[in-house]
């Protein structure tokens, strides 16, 4: 009996060390998104304020991400069009300020890749929205000793105005690409 | 047709104009009470093309266009019922608790001196339009100038302080209200009310509040605006020709809202397109 106990106490801290939590790197994970501009050009911008955690079990090959960006740090190269995007014609930031992606459920493949299913939710609306994560990469951080650290990029699309965002559609695009940079270190 | 539709100038300046038209000539023999629903309806199809009349998410400007709903129904009241006595008071009390609920979401990022200034000025602004304009209800002429100036500077500032959304809608209204004011050039005014006031005034002053607290509207914009009820109110000599009457008071009460237009011009520069 008392070998069994120490065999599932050993099993079970086996599987809590396969789950590994980190948390986000905000001077490394941006979410860039792409819009088409009047039909003519497709503009980019990003977010510069992100936080979030996310847990990776290497053992199930599965995952969890809960991502919050400030919506107020969009930037376009532009401060008067940055103004515009926070302000109630757009993402409403005075209202709304977090934008959040958490996930519902990760599969992670052999080669590495991902795919995320979760809910993003903009101005108070959530909605379904999946991930693809081309390469989950993992190792000790080459310039901070102790440091072990996983990245990926992630990418998916959606249409703003299931979020209501409908300001100047269609002449803007309703469709957004969302290419996400993301490093995280491990706790 | 649906490039017609999304146009802007179409959406908050020919469509409230022509709707607000049509209703004031089937409505002006109705008279007091229903007449003064003609510029509420100019301004309704415009809300229809710019949100179709979606609630959800409840952000700002749709609780002012759902306050605006409510201050029709509470302008009609006014109007069929002897209420005279505690309007000023009952209008003071509903603007300050409709501003509150407007930008009570704004107040987590405030603290100290601007989170003072933003509860107290911010009802005081609305309020005060609210009540001083209710007094125009029975002048057609003045009530018609008060609104086209407000909307007219509420629009153009807003937009130029980054919000379009309610740029357009202040527009939408001061549009809806020209047609008015081309009929009272025709010789065929049609009665005001506080069933026009109450709504347009509430949503133009919230409107215009709403841009100073969640976009870049220059905060003193509001001061030159809340002076639109004091200008309108200007009185002209009795026997000034009908015509010079109403074109002296539409640019009297045009005074302040050009000012706080071009200062917001001169504060934020043009908006982005």
């Amino acid at each position: 009996m008392r070998k069994f106990c120490l065999a599932a106490a050993m099993m079970a801290s086996m599987s809590a060390q396969a789950a590994e939590s980190y948390t986000i790197d905000p001077f490394h994970t941006y979410p860039n998104f792409e819009i088409n501009h009047l039909g003519f050009s497709t503009m980019h911008g990003r977010f510069d304020k992100t936080s979030g955690n996310l847990t990776i079990d290497w053992e199930k090959n599965t995952a969890s991400v809960d991502i919050t960006i400030d919506a107020a740090s969009v930037s376009t190269g532009m401060k008067k069009r940055d103004d515009h995007l926070t302000s109630p014609d757009f993402l409403n930031a005075a209202e709304f300020p977090e934008i959040t992606y958490k996930s519902t459920k990760v599969t992670i493949n052999k080669d590495k890749t991902a795919m995320v299913e979760g809910n993003l939710t903009i101005m108070g609306v959530s909605k379904p929205v999946a991930l693809k994560v081309e390469s989950i990469n993992c190792g000790d951080h080459p310039m901070k000793k102790g440091t072990y650290v996983c990245g990926f990029d992630a990418e998916g699309k959606f249409k703003r105005s299931d979020f209501g965002v409908t300001y100047a559609l269609p002449a803007v695009g309703d469709e957004m690409k969302l290419h996400i940079e993301v490093e995280a270190t491990r706790n | 047709m649906d490039e017609l539709f999304n146009n802007p100038l179409f959406q908050s300046a020919l469509l409230p104009f022509v709707v607000s038209l049509v209703a004031a000539i089937i409505l002006r023999p109705h008279g007091w009470v229903w007449a003064g629903l003609s510029a509420i309806a100019g301004f309704a199809a415009s809300v229809y093309l710019l949100t179709d009349f979606r609630f959800f998410p409840l952000s700002s400007h749709r609780k002012i266009l759902l306050l605006g709903g409510g201050a029709v129904v509470l302008g009609m009241l006014l109007d069929l019922l002897p209420w005279r006595r505690i309007t000023p008071g009952l209008l003071f009390v509903t603007a300050v608790a409709a501003t509150l609920w407007v930008i009570w979401p704004r107040f987590r990022a405030f603290d100290g001196w601007q989170l003072w200034a933003l509860a107290i000025a911010g009802p005081a602004y609305v309020a005060w339009l609210v009540v001083a304009s209710e007094g125009l209800r029975q002048k057609s002429l003045q009530a018609d100038s008060l609104v086209f100036a407000l909307g007219l500077g509420t629009g153009l500032s807003a937009l130029l302080g980054a919000t379009a959304l309610y740029g357009q809608l202040g527009s939408a209204i001061a549009a809806a209200v020209g047609a008015r004011l081309l009929l009272q050039v025709l010789g065929k005014p049609v009665a005001a009310g506080s069933v026009m006031l109450l709504p347009l005034v509430s949503v133009l002053a919230l409107l215009s509040l709403g841009a100073v607290v969640y976009a870049k509207l220059p905060w003193y914009s509001l001061v030159l605006l809340a002076l639109v009820p004091v200008m309108a109110r200007v009185p002209l000599p009795a026997n000034v020709p009908r015509l010079l009457h109403i074109v002296a008071t539409v640019l009297i009460a045009l005074l302040p809202a050009t000012l706080a237009v071009f200062l917001t011009w001169q504060e934020v520069g043009a908006p982005p397109l």
